[in-house]
């Protein structure tokens, strides 16, 4: 968005800093901005790229077109869908995660037309609450789709009509749930949980397999707008800050295991009837996996979206993941590392600072040359609409590739290890380390913020990996501040905030 | 971007505490750029009100502005909820008051019709139309459909929950769907036209078979002129259901077919008589 301000109050303003700023090079990154189709609500729900370099878009009232980018203009393919929130290709069919269901979209008779819209999935419940969005489908390297189930919110209650069982655990019953008055609900929706799960596996992650069964695969998500596989065939989740959400985290999601939010709770088979917000805290604490990282509100990312493998192409980035955010006008970039047999690793702003970019960055697919398209959208909240492009960077890019956290003898290291050798003799990072409460109340401040002081630092001969002494803290997030390394070669780090979340210490 | 990922600025906040002039004017703009504008617009509401607004509505009153953004209230009833922006702080909060108030002089309000953007929207323009919403009076998936023939004003919603025809409201427009479609699913459409017929059950039963079970929804394909056909499961058979307007215009053609060997019973009643019943074909004509 631009300010208009008066041209005189503009540059009398920003000269002081034009003194003291460095000049400001070349963006790293080229991006584009493409024409939106005519007469479309421009919102992007999915994405994914045609084997003939056509980029595909899933829109908010339900359409899905081609973006031809040699001409620069889009035709249609279908319509009709209800919010789709992913899209992908599978053989000649498009796969689509709409609200109600996951959908087999297809052109049998060849005229360029979807005139196919089969059911693959429709087993889970929906009560009609505006926020019980799905999300996906990501395939997996065992031939299934994943897709995330969105919990409820509690501001607003149910519809007259639900799909799938009612569950009976909670404070409110169906009857006062549903339709209720304004008034009416603002006296009660506290009693609702801020975000509740009545119907079947809202708050889950289901595995469906091509011929449609569908297996509960992991529970204890809010808002997991963002699914996609590592390069060693990892499912990675993204969850939004809110309740039991301190900051917003990136999970590493295993069959069976529970994640946090604990609404989703009431469809394990194993649960034993509690209503999950009167279980006390450290119990809820001890049922969930924690996060792999975790994406600093305000910092990093406040609803993080889709995470996607980075490919070759992109000459340091690759195998590494990025992570889309509605609110912040940049991107994430997560390095893993596992630490004690478990996967954890650091996340960094990335493509940050760029005019170009802007905020409502959704859903991503690469195309066959390497380019990143990113659809845009914002469903009223933070965002943007619309598509863009990103040309993969120049490969003498510098920034940090790799964060593994070691150990030296009693004390703990972190080796960062940089695409470009360092100028000699760099300065330390300067390091802090926070966490975050596990709590009902939406977010968490920053809790015990502390520096952290770095007993020394080694670079190695070839300049491009830096090893770090100090002591890490179980269960906080670290932050290194990169701001002023330098490469050899002069050029300013690209990702200048590291978290590391360190969920294990090596023992 | 934060204060301390820019290292000049950060440093001129601490020589001259507390800001003044133009330097509050810029520390208030990269303040807004970075924590508001994502919201926020000059001239327009759009996530939430125009800067003008705000500048209006908080001119004289600094603390009112700074108690509003550390705890914001919720007050417009379309909008979602602001979150608290206490982690601004402040000093720089105060610079974002200035900034406001700077930036908007002498500014109007751009004026928004109310769901203009949403009133008439291409892909429900020309019939058929097959189009899922948040439907009144029937599942949350549902889909609605605008039927050619006749008067070109018949519409129906299919509910895919209960696998059948939930009512027919007439409307040479079909709906009205900006009440869904215009923020994040928490309104239904508007039919904006009489409903002329609700139906309980299906006018038929499946019969040779001792199966019971829930209906369950298969999708739908779309004939070369684009009206759909359901498919289902329900009671051991699958069945594919097909409802068009009828060559005089003044009736539903209803069509089940089976593709299993269940038989279909119809079960006729004053407004559903039976045209014509074949080993794998139930023809129904729908009169209100
Ligand atoms: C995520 C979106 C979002 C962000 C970011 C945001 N706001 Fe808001 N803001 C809103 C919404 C939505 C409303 C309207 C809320 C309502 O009326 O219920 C609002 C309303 C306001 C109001 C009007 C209060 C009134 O009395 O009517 C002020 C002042 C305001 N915001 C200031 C700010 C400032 C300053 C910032 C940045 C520091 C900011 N907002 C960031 C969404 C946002």
């Amino acid at each position: 968005m631009v300010i208009h301000l008066p041209y005189s109050i503009r540059m009398k303003t920003l000269l002081p800093f034009l003194a003291l700023l460095p000049l400001q090079a070349e963006p790293l990154f080229e991006i584009t901005k493409h024409p939106n189709p005519v007469a479309i609500d421009p919102q992007i729900g999915g994405l994914t790229i045609l084997p003939d370099g056509r980029v595909a878009a899933a829109f908010h009232r339900g359409e899905i077109l081609f973006y031809d980018p040699s001409s620069s203009s889009w035709t249609e393919f279908a319509r009709g869908l209800h919010e789709p929130l992913g899209l992908i290709l599978d053989g000649d069919d498009f796969l689509v995660m709409q609200r109600p269901e996951l959908t087999r979209i297809s052109d049998t008779d060849g005229d360029g037309l979807a005139d196919s819209y089969l059911t693959v999935s429709a087993d889970f419940g929906m009560t009609g609450n505006y926020h019980e969005f799905s999300f996906g489908p990501a395939k997996g390297p065992d031939g299934s789709y994943y897709v995330g189930l969105n919990v409820a919110s509690n501001g607003a209650g149910i519809r007259e009509e639900i799909r799938g069982q009612w569950s009976e655990i909670g404070d409110l019953n169906q009857e006062q749930m549903t339709n209720p008055s304004k008034e009416q609900w603002t006296k009660i929706k506290g009693s609702a949980g801020r975000m509740y799960s009545r119907v079947p596996y809202r708050g889950w992650i289901l595995k469906i397999s091509p011929d449609g069964t569908t297996t509960p695969f992991a529970s204890g998500f809010r808002s997991p707008d963002g699914l996609g596989f590592d390069a060693g065939g990892k499912l990675l989740v993204t969850d939004n800050q809110g309740d039991w959400r301190g900051t917003s985290p990136l999970y590493t999601v295993e069959e069976g295991k529970h994640y946090g939010h604990p609404a989703a709770l009431v469809w394990r088979q194993d649960w034993d009837g509690r209503d999950p917000l009167k279980v006390p805290v450290e119990e809820l604490d001890a049922l969930r996996t924690p996060a792999s990282g975790l994406m600093p509100q305000g910092e990093l990312a406040n609803s993080p979206s889709q995470p996607l493998l980075i490919p070759d192409s992109w000459g340091p980035y690759a195998g590494q993941i990025l992570i889309g955010d509605m609110n912040q006008k940049q991107l994430v970039r997560y390095l893993a590392d596992e630490v004690n047999g478990f996967h954890q690793g650091a996340t960094l702003p990335f493509i940050a600072n760029h005019p170009k970019l802007g905020n409502g960055n959704h859903r991503f697919a690469f195309d066959q040359d390497g380019t990143l398209w990113v659809g845009k959208t914002h469903l009223s909240w933070a965002g943007a609409e619309g598509l863009l492009s990103i040309k993969a960077p120049p490969a003498d890019i510098f920034t940090v590739t790799s964060c593994k956290l070691g150990k030296e003898g009693d004390h703990q290291t972190f080796t960062l290890t940089f695409s470009q050798a360092l100028a000699d003799d760099p300065e330390s990072p300067a390091i802090k380390r926070w966490r975050y409460h596990y709590h009902a109340k939406y977010g968490s401040d920053k809790v015990d913020t502390t520096n952290v002081p770095v007993r020394g630092h080694h670079l190695s001969p070839d300049g491009k990996t830096l090893t770090l002494t100090l002591d890490v803290a179980k269960g906080y997030l670290h932050e290194l501040d990169l701001t002023g390394l330098r490469s050899k070669t002069d050029q300013e780090i690209e990702g200048s905030r590291l978290y590391y979340q360190a969920v294990e210490v090596p023992e | 971007m934060s204060l301390k990922s820019y290292p000049p600025l950060f440093a001129l906040a601490l020589f001259c505490q507390p800001l003044t002039g133009e330097d509050l004017l810029s520390t208030g703009q990269e303040q807004f750029q970075t924590h508001c504008s994502a919201c926020h617009q000059p001239d327009q509401m759009l996530v939430g009100p125009s800067m003008i607004e705000i500048a209006g509505l908080y001119r004289e009153d600094l603390p009112g502005f700074l108690k509003w953004c550390n705890e914001p209230g919720k007050k417009r009833p379309n909008a979602v909820e602001m979150p608290a922006m206490s982690h601004v702080g402040d000093e720089n909060l105060k610079a974002v008051h200035a900034y406001l108030l700077k930036a908007t002089e002498g500014k109007k309000e751009k004026a928004v019709p109310k769901g203009k953007k949403y009133d008439f929207y291409p892909s429900i323009a020309t019939r058929p139309i097959v189009q899922r919403f948040f439907m009144p009076d029937s599942s949350p998936a549902s889909i609605a459909v605008a039927l050619p023939g006749g008067n070109d004003d018949l519409n129906f919603c299919y509910d895919t929950a209960q696998c059948r025809l939930r009512y027919v409201w007439k409307n040479p427009d079909f709906l009205v769907g900006w009440y869904y479609w215009q923020s994040n699913g928490n309104a239904k459409v508007n039919l904006k036209g009489e409903v002329i017929y609700r139906e309980e059950e299906p006018p038929f039963t499946v019969s040779g078979t001792e199966q019971e079970s829930e209906p369950k929804f298969l999708g739908y394909t779309l004939d070369s002129s684009g009206i759909p056909t359901f498919r289902y499961q329900w009671n051991g058979a699958t069945i594919a259901e097909r409802i068009v307007v009828s060559p005089d215009g003044d009736s539903l053609e209803r069509h089940f077919k089976t593709e299993s060997a269940n038989k279909l019973e119809p079960a006729p009643n004053d407004q559903n008589t039976v045209q014509s019943t074949q080993a794998d074909e139930l023809v129904i004509d729908l009169k209100w």
